[in-house]
């Protein structure tokens, strides 16, 4: 069953009318347009290649943000998230210290990494095609994120999606090129955003 | 992290080397007392950054590559010997605004986190400490020899080895550029192949110093007892040269002030690891 975002977050009636659900839909629309992250149940891992023979997994353990969905024009709908760069978590706190200094994130000087979107369209079963401004290092750039809908439920402080997207993204061209030019780190870093949203 | 030869050799080295030069140079050209100094340890330091980390554009979008910004500022101080007027007041209130004008360029970020009282103070008071490295290194750089060059060479060495441990040694690789580059003049004064005295070099030598410590303490986690130890490692070891007069040229003087400095510089290693998280993995 195809449930768009769009359809989701508009007035059951409308969506039933629009789309022809079946009236059986296992999660109706809620009549709010606008969705918070949930940071406690979302989470955003990165994977990065180690001196060109492994895989290494680490986590952001902070994100916000809010999805705003308009039903007429989806052009207007608008999708934001934050990453707070201090949050950063490798399992080792001298690791750690060295992520947030200035050779890789520089977490005082560029506390956040932000997406905010300039375009949502639905995207096959369940999936959209977001496009948007990307910062990280206080470095924007144009972004595109195929963001897969996970489920819908009714929760029990209100209605309640999951969202996830994989991307991958050169560090370098965000100026944060650290371990790249002597191989220790890899400079493509995949990155999984997965979130937890909760209506209103 | 470890960096490559190619990177030591580039990055390192060429600078040395391309500030030697410079020095030998200056040594057989016409020029205003400083000018050499100036354009060697500037210079060099601005090579060696470039060739570490790339331009990067203007206005710099880090605060570390305010760094070579700084060398450059420096470079212009120190050829134009405005600082060394006799006249007090011009070179004062030069030194007071291109290390505040320095300082507020570093601390761009940090400001908007900063109550605005605290960043006065921590832009007032560091503008003034820097100012005063400066006047001091200055001075100790118009007397002849090897002595205050070795000195400020040694401290770029502590300065990168605390900043390599507080989490950057990408910004310790930078402080240990401007150390060969402070070597090749310590070398060059030592055999006399560099100008007889290299006050030129102070203003490109303290800013570039100064921007490097106030990254490593504000964006990465070096003490700021550590970074105020380095700045005043230096200080210690010329103002007791200067003190001691002709005594000071005895070679086991000379030994005791660099072990002042080194002791110094030592504990802000020191101060430096016990801030830093363990290498336990």
């Amino acid at each position: 069953m195809k449930l768009t975002l769009l359809a989701l977050l508009a007035p059951p009636a409308a969506v039933l009318a629009s789309l022809a659900l079946p009236a059986a839909a296992p999660a109706p629309a809620p009549a709010a347009d606008a969705w918070t992250i949930d940071p406690v149940h979302s989470s955003v891992i990165y994977k990065v290649r180690h001196m060109g023979v492994s895989n290494f997994y680490g986590t952001f353990k902070e994100i916000g943000g809010q999805i705003s969905m308009d039903p007429k024009d989806p052009s207007k709908s608008l999708v934001t998230f934050t990453i707070q760069t201090a949050s950063i978590d490798s399992r080792n706190p001298k690791r750690d210290q060295d992520l947030s200094g200035p050779d890789f994130f520089s977490v005082k000087e560029f506390p956040t990494i932000e997406f905010k979107s300039t375009s949502v369209k639905p995207d096959g079963q369940d999936g959209y095609d977001v496009s948007g401004k990307f910062t990280m290092h206080g470095v924007t750039k144009d972004m595109s994120l195929k963001v897969q809908q996970v489920g819908m439920a009714d929760g029990p402080k209100g209605k309640m999606a999951g969202y996830e997207t994989h991307t991958t993204l050169k560090r370098s061209d965000y100026g944060m090129d650290g371990g790249v030019s002597n191989g220790m780190l890899g400079d493509e870093v995949e990155v999984t955003v997965s979130v937890e949203v909760h209506a209103g | 992290m470890p960096f490559t030869p190619a990177q030591f050799l580039l990055g390192v080295v060429l600078p040395a080397l391309a500030a030697a030069l410079v020095l030998l140079a200056a040594r057989r050209a016409a020029g205003g007392p400083g000018l050499g100094a100036a354009l060697a340890v500037g210079g060099g330091y601005v090579l060696a950054h470039l060739l570490q980390r790339g331009g990067r554009g203007l206005p710099p979008r880090e605060a570390t590559d305010w760094a070579w910004v700084a060398a450059i500022a420096g470079m212009l101080a120190g050829a134009s010997g405005l600082t060394r007027r006799r006249t007090p007041l011009l070179p004062l209130a030069l030194r007071l605004l291109l290390s505040g004008a320095l300082l507020w360029q570093l601390l761009a970020a940090w400001r908007t986190q900063a109550e605005p009282d605290e960043m006065r103070s921590v832009i007032a008071v560091g503008a003034a400490v820097l100012a005063l490295l400066w006047t001091v290194v200055e001075v100790g750089l118009e007397r002849p020899g090897w002595f205050a060059p070795a000195l400020l060479a040694v401290t770029a060495a502590g300065a990168a080895g605390a900043i390599g441990l507080s989490g950057s040694f990408r910004v310790a690789l930078l402080a240990g550029a401007l150390c060969a580059v402070l070597c090749a003049a310590a070398v060059g004064s030592a055999l006399r192949l560099a100008p007889p005295t290299l006050e030129g070099a102070a203003a490109p030598a303290v800013l570039a110093l100064g921007a490097l410590l106030t990254c490593a303490a504000f964006y990465s986690e070096l003490p700021r007892a550590a970074a105020f130890l380095i700045g005043g490692a230096p200080v210690a070891g010329l103002v007791g040269d200067a003190l001691l007069g002709a005594r000071a040229r005895r070679p086991a003087v000379r030994g005791g002030l660099l072990l002042l400095v080194a002791a110094l510089l030592g504990l802000a290693v020191k101060l430096a690891v016990d801030a830093s998280p363990s290498f336990d993995m």
